[in-house]
Parts: structure tokens; sequence; C-alpha cells
């Protein structure tokens, strides 16, 4: 008995469950020669000149796909074929599309086609001595086919040091040809209603990329500077039970701008590439809720000559003395290393040994008495340029939600209410959410509680919090599907 | 790879992201004004109603989550035709936007005397105009003069008041006024008062009372720290005191050197109480006045704003001027300046710019993907004749420089051939400070031949920022920065790495505007910045 199926069917069904087949062509027809799956064309958006060889790619989109059928020996009598061609007209006409599934001889998948409305053209031969008819359908289809559902669950724990997936969990094997968007519920531990980040990483095979890179503060050298001073603090509430805090010297009305903590090639080996930096961290003002400290990145090679605006932290509102609120500070976006030669795209996976990563810390305009409290740094991978597909998107949280339905095919995030029932707004994002993709190693990270430049305060984002991710996705495919893959 | 900008609405019903409904999303930035402007065809039903008008957009860098382009939508063009129900949206940056949307009467520092006018007097016998005071030795200074009618009997408490009501006519407040007085004659019978009113003149209060002298007094300022609080109509005020008088030819006086500031905003959006005893305005004084009162959606208490160095003495509209015009007025003082308004921020409010145009190298461009250079050799000058009005209204004429011609390279290698231009400043009145000021800025920036060029660059190449040591996607290029031409032939002194603009390797970046559907970015170089709201008015009424 053969495997190949053609048929359209309902939906695509969960693991293990059978399709509702709408109509099946293999029970009707015999597909002849000609029958073509073949994948979409590449549209590529590229430029050239003639003062270089080649062209550059500007940006590249697949097409949609055209499935060609050809029909033939239609079996039935006439009326039998009446109801068939009407059953097929009905649904090939519908504007909404169809799902159509194929597998191929010899293979145990079949994948999903999401085909658009397409005519029925039908040929009669008449003058042959037995009527027959053919037909020869020309159907277009979204670009990739869908495989059936992956589902599977994460529980992430927001501290880089501590629990099974410290800020980061590997996902199993992706299933697919391409990369395909991630439908996740996330549950938190912690209904604060802070915004916080998610992001994914796929990492090709043959690097080895352990991101994102957490830089503790233990590691970095605080440096001797006028109107401050250094202190360790040790405390289970701080990642590895300690931080450093900078104390603005009484009396001092504010801080000149200088470099306060400094690291030399601490992250040596990191890959090349963009990276979202967080300092995780806390202020105590006595002055209450005004802006405390501004907080600039200095990076360089040795010199640290870049410099990247950070934001202006500003303690919690409302306590006397102000409380001691540590959260994920989003400090903008570096290159590292810093003084990594300039190379190509096509060959920016490659390593350089002794590529620096100098890299500073500069407040200014403290306030008397008052304290920042730092935790480390965080490296959080974003774009292209690390030969990592990453993305990275802060989201907004507008209740005391403790899941979030973060919908990738659908590109919105929905808040739900204490009762399970959805919120009737959107949440807002930067950005963009989360893929995953099949022949790389796949990451999801998570930090529960990032505050963008002028957010009004920080609210406290504890270590101890665990965001659940409970993720699917459907596999992408251009043609074939192997038994694992 | 595709583009990976997503796009964003946000509303008063909260937020979408309908990246994958939009087709062919362009976007504008420039060099004064940030985000500049922006559209997109969207598909979707056209009964659906939520990118309504000012529903913000915000297009992001999808592979950093960094908001790259953004804006208030303008028109929300729809429409039902053979392809489909699409909206067609156009976009402008919210700088430009609230920049632009705010029409009104508007002062800063003010030295004109047509706002005077008389408001009561006792008797005919007293008179008020505008003209030099008796044998002044000075011709044309005109002066706020009150004249006596020869042999005219003055009684005991006679009196004449003149009033400005420049803040009141433009919404705003008095922050100092600074001004001398001389006489005909000496007595402390006659007395002339300063005094700041209410605006229906029944309170007021008294800044100076000064008696009569023949010597000119020295310059009185006064702020609202101490001498006055809430006013928005200034006023002097003639009195006769202790008896009756028969005027003679020397019962005159006279104000003059009249100048008068507003009282400004500070970032914290509070009104300043001090810092007007300096009779000047820098322009960031001007620029955070102007936004924190016009521009809700700023974040002014953020905001990075240079000073600047120039000191203005006379910005003035009580006609009204919008914000786009404001700038470009301002700016075409101090030429060092640009601004921009950029990110929506965690608080709600955009970032918001006033800094000093970098001389520094900051982007390593190539030609490769395109250049297009139509140098026009006929825009270099080397005198500039500035028209102006002086405070009395007379027309008045500055020449930059005042003699020979200013220096131009290309055309002093020709004998130093004069290319002259003539400047009107309008209608509102200048100095002859601020006319020199204006030629000078005019001269500088027309002082070397511009690219005035239009450079393509593939989406897929990544430009070295030596700023932030980043390779950035050509999106993300800023406008306003300097950038250095790789393949063009370079003059001896142009591959340093610090310089301005040359007008041959070395670029100013003016606008960068970003195709999706090309996957290239277009940047225009070397345009003058006083042209700027020009190119700004076109991009808001450009219909795609």
């Amino acid at each position: 008995m053969t495997t190949r199926k053609h048929q359209i069917v309902a939906a695509i069904p969960a693991e293990g469950e059978s399709p509702v087949v709408l109509f099946d062509f293999d029970e009707w027809f015999t597909l002849g020669v000609g029958t073509d799956f073949s994948p979409p064309e590449v549209r590529d958006s590229s430029t050239w000149t003639q003062l270089e060889d080649g062209n550059t790619s500007g940006a590249s989109t697949l097409g949609d796909r055209v499935i060609r059928l050809v029909l033939t020996q239609f079996r039935g009598n006439a009326e039998d074929q009446a109801e068939v061609l009407q059953t097929l007209g009905r649904l090939l006409d519908d504007s909404r599309g169809q799902w159509f599934l194929w597998q191929d001889e010899g293979t145990v998948h079949e994948r999903f086609f999401r085909t658009k409305r397409a005519s029925v053209p039908v040929e009669d031969h008449y003058l042959l001595e037995r009527p027959k008819r053919t037909l020869n359908l020309t159907i277009p289809a979204e670009p990739k086919a869908k495989g059936r559902r992956v589902e599977g669950s994460v529980v992430i724990t927001n501290n880089p040091l501590a629990g099974a997936n410290p800020l980061v969990a590997e996902l199993p094997a992706i299933k697919g040809d391409v990369s395909a968007p991630l439908w996740i519920e996330a549950v938190f531990s912690y209904d604060a209603g802070i915004p916080v980040g998610l992001g994914s990483l796929a990492v090709p095979p043959g690097m080895v990329v352990d991101a994102p890179f957490w830089l503790d503060v233990s590691d970095m050298t605080p440096e001797a500077g006028t109107g401050y001073a250094w202190s360790v603090v040790s405390d289970p509430v701080f990642i590895g039970g300690s931080a450093r805090r900078l104390t603005q010297d009484a009396g001092t009305p504010t801080l000149t701008s200088q470099t306060v903590l400094s690291s030399t090639d601490v992250l040596q080996g990191i890959p090349p590439g963009d990276y979202r930096v967080f300092m995780r961290g806390g202020v105590k003002s006595v002055l209450g809720p005004d802006p405390v400290f501004g907080t600039v990145l200095r990076l360089g090679n040795g010199t640290l000559t870049y410099v990247v605006d950070g934001p202006t932290v500003t303690s919690a509102s409302g306590g006397s003395g102000g409380f001691l609120d540590m959260a994920w500070l989003d400090m903008g976006i570096v290159r590292l290393p810093t003084a990594y030669p300039e190379l190509s795209p096509a060959y920016e996976t490659i390593g350089i040994a002794d590529g620096r990563t100098d890299f500073g810390l500069m407040v200014s305009d403290g306030k008397a008495d008052a304290e920042l409290t730092i935790e480390g740094f965080l490296y959080v991978p974003v774009g292209l340029d690390l030969g990592i597909d990453a993305t990275w998107s802060t989201m907004t949280r507008y209740y005391a939600d403790t899941t979030i339905i973060v919908d990738g095919l659908a590109d919105q995030i929905t808040p739900l209410q204490a009762d399970g029932n959805p919120a009737n707004i959107l949440a807002r994002f930067d950005g963009w959410l989360p893929r995953v993709t099949p022949g790389a190693d796949n990451y999801i990270h998570t930090l529960s509680g990032v505050i963008s430049p002028f957010s009004e305060s920080i609210t406290n984002d504890p270590i101890t919090t665990t965001i659940t991710l409970n993720y699917a996705y459907l596999p992408e495919y251009l043609y074939i599907r192997s038994a694992t893959g | 790879m595709r583009n990976r900008h997503t796009i964003r609405l946000d509303g008063k019903a909260g937020s979408l992201t309908i990246t994958r409904r939009v087709s062919d999303l362009e976007f504008t930035n420039i060099e004064n004004g940030g985000y500049g402007s922006g559209s997109f065809t969207l598909q979707r039903p056209i009964s659906r109603t939520e990118f309504l008008t000012y529903t913000d957009v915000l297009v992001f860098d999808g592979r950093t989550a960094r908001q790259v382009a953004g804006g208030r939508i303008l028109t929300p063009g729809r429409s039902a035709s053979d392809q489909g129900e699409v909206a067609n949206v156009a976009f402008l940056g919210e700088g430009p936007a609230a920049m632009g949307a705010v029409e009104r009467p508007y002062f800063l520092i003010d030295q004109t005397m047509d706002h005077f006018v008389m408001a009561s007097r006792t008797t005919t016998g007293m008179d008020y105009n505008t003209s030099p005071y008796p044998n002044s030795s000075t011709p044309e200074d005109a002066s706020l003069l009150m004249d006596t009618k020869d042999g005219a009997t003055i009684l005991e408490n006679a009196e004449l008041v003149i009033v400005n009501r420049l803040a009141q006519r433009c919404g705003m407040l008095f922050g100092g006024i600074g001004y001398r007085h001389k006489e005909g004659q000496s007595t402390v019978n006659w007395r002339a008062r300063a005094r700041m009113y209410s605006n229906d003149l029944s309170g007021w209060d008294t800044v100076d009372d000064d008696a009569w002298d023949t010597t000119i007094s020295s310059r009185a300022v006064r702020t609202v720290n101490g001498a006055f609080t809430n006013k928005a109509v200034a006023g002097f005020q003639w009195k006769r005191l202790n008896s009756d008088d028969v005027a003679v030819a020397g019962t005159w006086s006279a104000f003059r050197d009249w100048k008068a500031r507003a009282q400004l905003y500070g970032t914290d959006g509070v009104l300043r109480t001090i810092g007007y005893t300096n009779e000047y305005v820098l322009a960031g004084e001007a620029f955070v006045d102007w936004c924190v009162r016009n521009c809700p959606t700023f974040d002014m208490e953020h905001a990075n704003v240079t000073p600047g160095t120039y000191e203005f003495d006379q910005l003035s509209w009580p006609d009204g001027i919008d914000g786009m015009a404001f700038m470009d007025e301002l700016l075409s003082m101090e030429q060092g300046l640009m601004w921009g308004v950029y990110e929506k921020q965690g608080n709600g409010l955009f970032r918001t710019e006033l800094i000093e145009r970098s001389t520094q190298v900051r982007y390593e461009l190539s030609t490769r993907d395109g250049y297009d250079e139509a140098a026009p050799a006929d825009d270099l000058f080397n005198v500039v004749y500035v028209l102006w009005t002086s405070p009395a209204g007379k027309p008045q004429m500055t020449r930059v420089p005042s003699t020979g011609v200013a220096d131009v390279p290309d055309l002093d290698a020709r004998g130093g051939v004069p290319q002259s231009k003539v400047l009107t400043m309008g209608d509102e009145v200048g100095s002859a400070s601020q006319a020199t000021q204006r030629g000078q800025e005019f001269l500088d920036a027309h002082a070397t031949v511009p690219n005035g060029g239009t450079l393509t660059i593939s989406g897929g190449r990544r430009i070295r920022d030596n700023y932030t040591g980043r390779l950035i996607a050509p999106w993300e290029i800023e406008p306003g920065y300097v950038g250095r031409i790789r393949g063009l032939s370079p003059r001896p002194d142009t591959l340093n790495p610090n310089g301005a603009p040359n007008g041959s390797t070395l670029v100013r970046i003016v606008s960068m505007n970003w195709s999706d559907s090309r996957s290239t970015a277009q940047l225009q170089l070397d345009a003058y910045p006083v042209d700027q709201y020009h190119m700004i008015a076109d991009l808001i009424t450009k219909r795609r």
C-alpha cells in the first residue's frame, strides 16, 4: 500500500491524531507526471555596481509557492465525478484557503500547505471512445509548509548563577527546515506588573555560545575617585550572595561624571557582535523618588573610547529613605569586542583570540548619601552580525498579570487576567518576538524586570522569581520531511 | 535575510504590532528634527479604525529592539480598489510634528519701541512719541520721549503712562526689563517711574521711582527675582509732584535702550525666577522654553540641551511663529547646534536633544552602491548684505564683512572675485550684532562647495560607527553627523580623522531615507542647515 497522500484536511491535527479529511485526491485520481511541490523562489533585492564584483544583497524573502497537481484517471461514473468536482470547487474557491496535506512515497511524516483561492480547470476529452476528464490544478500557497505542532515547557530562574535554567533555557532539537515563530504562554511567579524581556538565540553548528553572558561585579575593578566610596555588601538577595555598593559622600551635592568601575578583558572570547547590556542594580536615596544617578557605559581598547548612554537611575517612589530595589537596567546596545577588526559579514563567526573587551561604568549627578548597588552586568546578544540568529523584545505588563500569551504567529502579546480571561488590551512590546531555528542550538532567555531608560521608578525584581514558558510551534518546511526532522 | 523592521502602533486603546501587514515601509530621519517622516501601506479592511490620526507609529530594528524611526499618523488615507482594501499611512516624526503644530505669538527678548503705546494722560500738555530727544548727539537715536508744550501749565499730580503689552500679547510674562533714562532738567518734583502692571492696569509693582536728571542714568536691569512678580504689561509713568509747573524747553524725559526678556520655563517645567540679569538669551534656554510651553510630549526633564554661545538680543514674533520656523531662525544664527526628537521612552515621552554639531568623523561610507554629486559652485559667497530693521523701526543694512571679501578659497584662487547675496531678516526687528552674526554664519556655511549629493547604501552593508564602535545597518545612520566617503579622490587635508565638512571626502549627512521595498538607504549630503525648514515643509506636503 502506498503511503503517498494528497488531501485537503480541516486543520493540522495534534500529534498522534488523524486529520479530518475533506477531500482525498488519491481516492478519485491518479496523480500524473508534472505534479510539483517545488519550494518557492527567493526574491532577492540586491544592488550591483561597476565598482566591484558581485551583488550586494539588501534583503531577500520567499515568494508564494505554486502547487501543481496533474490529476488523471478520474474514477467513478458521471454522477460520482460531478459530485467530486463540486466538492473540489467549493473547497478551492474558498477565499480563506485550505490546508493541503502532502506525504510522499516512503516517508512517515506529512506536511501541511496553506493554500489560497484557486480555480479548477477541467479538460473534457469528448472525442474519445470512452470520454474522460483530466484536471491540471495550479494552487497558490504560502511559501512554507507546516508540520504538526511541537510543544514543550521550561522554567527559567531570574538568577544567572542558580537553577537548572539560569536566565536561559536550551530547547530540544527543533524540527523543520526554516525558522518558525513561537507561541508562548509565560507564567510568572511574581506579579509586579513590571516590563519583561524575552529573547531567543539560534546558535549554528560549530559555535559554542554560552549566552547571555554574565559579568559579576566581583570580577570587576572598583575605581577610586572623588566624592564616593565603594564597599562590598553581602546579602542573600544578591546574585552570588554579594554586591558592590557605591556610596556618595555626605555633603557632596552632585557627583562629577567619572568612571567608577572597570574591567579588562574579562569577557575574552565573546563572539563579536552587538549586545544589549543590562546592569543588575538598584539605588537608595534619602531624597526619595528623584533621579539619583546618571549612568553611561564606556567601552574601548584600554582607553574606554566608546560611550553608550545608559538610563538615569531613579529610586523607587514612596518610602522615606528609599527602598533598595534591584532590577535589570537597560543600558543600551554595545559592540564587543571593542577592539575587533572590521570583518565582512560573511566571516564574522571567525573568532579572534585577542579581541579585547575593556569596559567601564561612568556615573554622574548623584545625590548626597545616595547609594548605587551593583550585582553585575548581563550581555544579551542582539542582531545578526554574531552569526547567531537572535531576537530580543521588551514588553510592558499593564496589570499584575501572572500569565501572558506571546503569540509570535500573530505578532501580539495578550495579558491574561486573574480569572484566565484575556485582558481587553494588547501588551506593548519593542522588537521581535522569539523564534526557533532548526539545525541550530536554540535557547530562550528571559529577564523578569527590565527598566528601560527614564522609566518612572525601579520596581523590585527578586532573584528568586521564575518564569515558566509553555511553548509551541509549527515546524516549517520547504519541501520534503525526514522521519526525525 | 528579510528586512527586520517591526512596526507598532500606540493608540489610546493600546498597542498593536502590524509588521506582517505592512508593505513599502519608508522613513526619513533628518538633521534638525530627528525622526522626520515616513509612510507605509497597510493591507487591512478599511472599516477597521485602530490607526486613527495622531496614533503613534514606532519602527524598530527587530534585531536589536532599538527604535529607529517613528511619528504620528497624519494621513491614514484609505482606499478600496483592484489592489484590495489598503490604507496608505503617512506619519511625521514627533519632533517636526509637535514643533510645526504650534503657531503662536512668542517672544524671548525684545528691544523694539513700537510695542509702547500711551495708556493714559491727565493733560494734553504732556505728549508721547518715539523720536530723538532734544540735542541728542546721536542722529536717528529714537527713544521713548515724553515731551511738553512750551508754556503749558502742568498741574500737580499730572501724569502720562505708556505701556508695553508684548508679553500679554504673547500669552507670556516678563522676566526682566532694562533701560536708561535722561531728562532736560534735574528736579525731584518730576518723576520717571518704571512699573510692571496687571493686565487691566489697576495694580502694579513699582520697579523704579527716579527723580529727573540731566545726566543719563546708569542702566537699570530689573527682574522677576525681587522687582516684580507675574506681570505681562510693562510701563513707564512720568509724574509731576508737589507743585504745579509751567512747561519750558527742558521739560522732557526720555527712556532709551529698552530691552525686555520673557520669563522662561526651565527643563523642570517650572518658570525660572533667576537668570534674567543677562540681557541676552542663549539658544538652549530658548529651545527649552518653547518645548516646555508647546510640546508636552517631549521629555524635557531628561533632555540633553547644550546652552549655546551666541547671545541673542532680539527674538520676538508678536505676529506669531511656528516651532519649525522658530528653530530655523534660532539655528541660522547658531549653526553649530542641531536638534532632534527621537525614541519614545519608558515614561511615554520622547527623547529630545539640542546638541553641538560634531565635526568628528562618525561614519565610514563608500561610493560602492551609488553616489550622485551635484556640486553647485554658484552657491559660494564671500559677501552678504543683511537687511534688518532697527528698534525704532528704521530700515538698516549690515554688510558682512564690512569691507573687502570673506576668505573663500575657491574664490580667492580667482583673485577674490565677489559673489554676494542679500539676506532679508523678515518683518521682525533685528539688531546690528544679530545681523552680523546671521551674515557671518551664512558665509561660514557657504565657504566651500557643498556636495549637495546623494549617497546610496545597500541594506546589506554594515557601516562603521566611530562613536559607538558598532557596525551598524544603514537605517541606523543618524543625520547631522560627519561621514567620510571612501572612493572619492581626497584633498590633501581630508584624510585626517578630525575635521569639518570640506566638500570633498568629509560630508555632513543631512537626511537618511530608508526604503524597505528597495532595501537601500539614501543619504542627502551637505545641504545648508538654514534650508532645513523648507526641506521639512516639502516632506510634510509630499504625498506618495
